[in-house]
């Protein structure tokens, strides 16, 4: 699945593939076929309907994630809450975390094929590398075949609370790393 | 007389539609599928190299009108997932008497869900597991599990993926490869029974295989599949509080969808 970040990091080889197969009549009979395969693979991803522009995104925004975040924000210190900013097609839930004793800032990035495509996170707050993080402070929350149930998105049962308790429990986690050099959870298969 | 209309016409798209073709009840067929034939799509498929640079759609049509030139075929070369393309693909939905969902990424099995329950349509899907090592026929409902259901359950009971976890000490090295391509007759073993499964759904609106899915192994995979050939079926009912199909998200949103999401969110913006 390709996802709007990948799509981005795809414009540069997009521009060359449209100047190669415009200027080289030979590169067309090898590259063409490849090459509109790509083409046509980010214009629909860029077309797709997604959370914001299709009828079953909106209902679901409306009648499950939003419900969800307000009855999270409620009676919560100001400091705490979450805040939900519009980025192009995306939704950012933008939010502090305190699992012990250090607050963290987090953002957790709805992309336009959620539920479908699972919610990524990742800290602000500068971390120490350590085992369960990925490329640019993202947390490693999910993965389809993992043995452990609360590490298998579920667009079925989950909303985009489960992500940020996911989140809490990671930075947990992390505190107790940072002491002791062990990562709590034991690995999941 | 009866009209199917079927998402995708790729390699198991196709058996799929062959043999829908072939029965008498079927009267007429609604394909969409906005892709092109190539030369790669060869080896898993019915027509020549020589057809490369078709669209898929018309290959397809023309096949099935070779089997049976009396068959009404109508070719939607439209994605499934693109909101210009939505009002044609929900007038067609509206007309057919059973769904068949032959495509293999999520979005689009999240979507034609949405679409079958909207007009309350019957409808199957077939899945091949990576590596052809096995594959699911389910049959949907209106008013019965949806795919969300379906799926939640299907990943929270059945292991087909044994893919290592990630490597933390090199982000951003290679990744493992998780989807190994099928052959063709791992392929044609999945979606025939997908197209049985359809067949006997639309001669009766209350046939009951006694399961939701059925996963057939089809090779012995240690850890995975242990038998080879040996079907799993899988009851699934619908589950009250699915977010997909349950009460909270059916329940009543507001009608201007468009007014209160904007609202919504700008109460959120300033939480």
């Amino acid at each position: 699945m390709t996802r709007p970040s990948d799509l981005e990091m795809l414009n540069p080889l997009r521009s060359m593939l449209r100047h190669l197969t415009g200027r080289h009549a030979s590169l067309r009979t090898l590259g063409e076929l490849l090459a509109e395969d790509l083409l046509a693979e980010c214009s629909r991803q860029e077309q797709a309907m997604g959370l914001l522009d299709s009828e079953a995104g909106k209902r679901r925004l409306l009648t499950v994630e939003i419900p969800a975040i307000e009855r999270y924000n409620e009676g919560r210190d100001p400091e705490f809450r979450i805040r939900l900013v519009r980025q192009g097609s995306n939704l950012v839930l933008c939010y502090r975390l305190m699992p012990t004793h250090n607050i963290y800032e987090l953002e957790t990035r709805l992309y336009s094929s959620y539920p479908i495509v699972p919610p990524e996170t990742r800290v602000l707050t500068p971390l120490r590398h350590c085992p369960h993080l990925l490329e640019g402070q993202t947390l490693c929350l999910w993965r389809q075949g993992s043995s452990r149930q609360n590490s298998r998105w579920d667009p079925a049962r989950y909303t985009c609370i489960f992500a940020v308790q996911a989140a809490w429990r990671w930075l947990a986690c992390y505190e107790i790393w940072y002491d002791t050099g062990e990562w709590p959870l034991p690995e999941a298969r | 007389m009866a009209h199917i209309i079927q998402v995708g016409a790729g390699s198991g798209g196709m058996v799929v539609l062959d043999l829908l073709a072939r029965e008498p009840l079927v009267s007429r067929i609604t394909i969409i599928e906005p892709d092109i034939y190539k030369p790669h799509n060869v080896a898993r498929h019915y027509f020549p190299k020589e057809t490369a640079g078709a669209r898929k759609s018309e290959l397809a049509r023309q096949w099935l009108l070779a089997l049976r030139p009396d068959l009404e075929v109508c070719c939607l070369e439209l994605d499934l997932l693109s909101p210009a393309a939505q009002p044609q693909i929900e007038e067609a939905v509206a007309t057919a008497d059973i769904g068949v969902c032959a495509v293999d990424n999520e979005p689009a099995k999240y979507h034609w869900d949405g679409l079958m329950r909207k007009y309350k349509k019957p409808w199957t899907l077939g899945e091949v597991l990576s590596g052809g090592i096995g594959g699911f026929v389910h049959v949907f409902r209106p008013n019965g599990a949806c795919y969300g259901c379906v799926a939640s359950y299907l990943q929270r009971s059945v292991q087909v993926d044994n893919s290592p976890p990630p490597d933390y000490s090199q982000p951003g090295g290679p990744v493992y490869e998780v989807t190994i391509p099928a052959s063709k007759a791992s392929i044609t073993a999945i979606a025939s029974l997908h197209a049985l499964v359809t067949l006997e759904l639309l001669q009766d609106a209350n046939y009951d295989p006694g399961f939701t899915s059925v996963l057939l192994a089809l090779r012995r995979v240690p850890q995975v599949f242990e038998e080879v050939l040996r079907p799993y079926r899988f009851r699934i009912e619908r589950m009250r509080e699915c977010l997909f199909c349950g009460e909270a998200a059916t329940a009543g949103a507001a009608e201007d969808l468009d007014v209160a999401l904007a609202q919504a969110l700008d109460r959120l913006a300033h939480a």
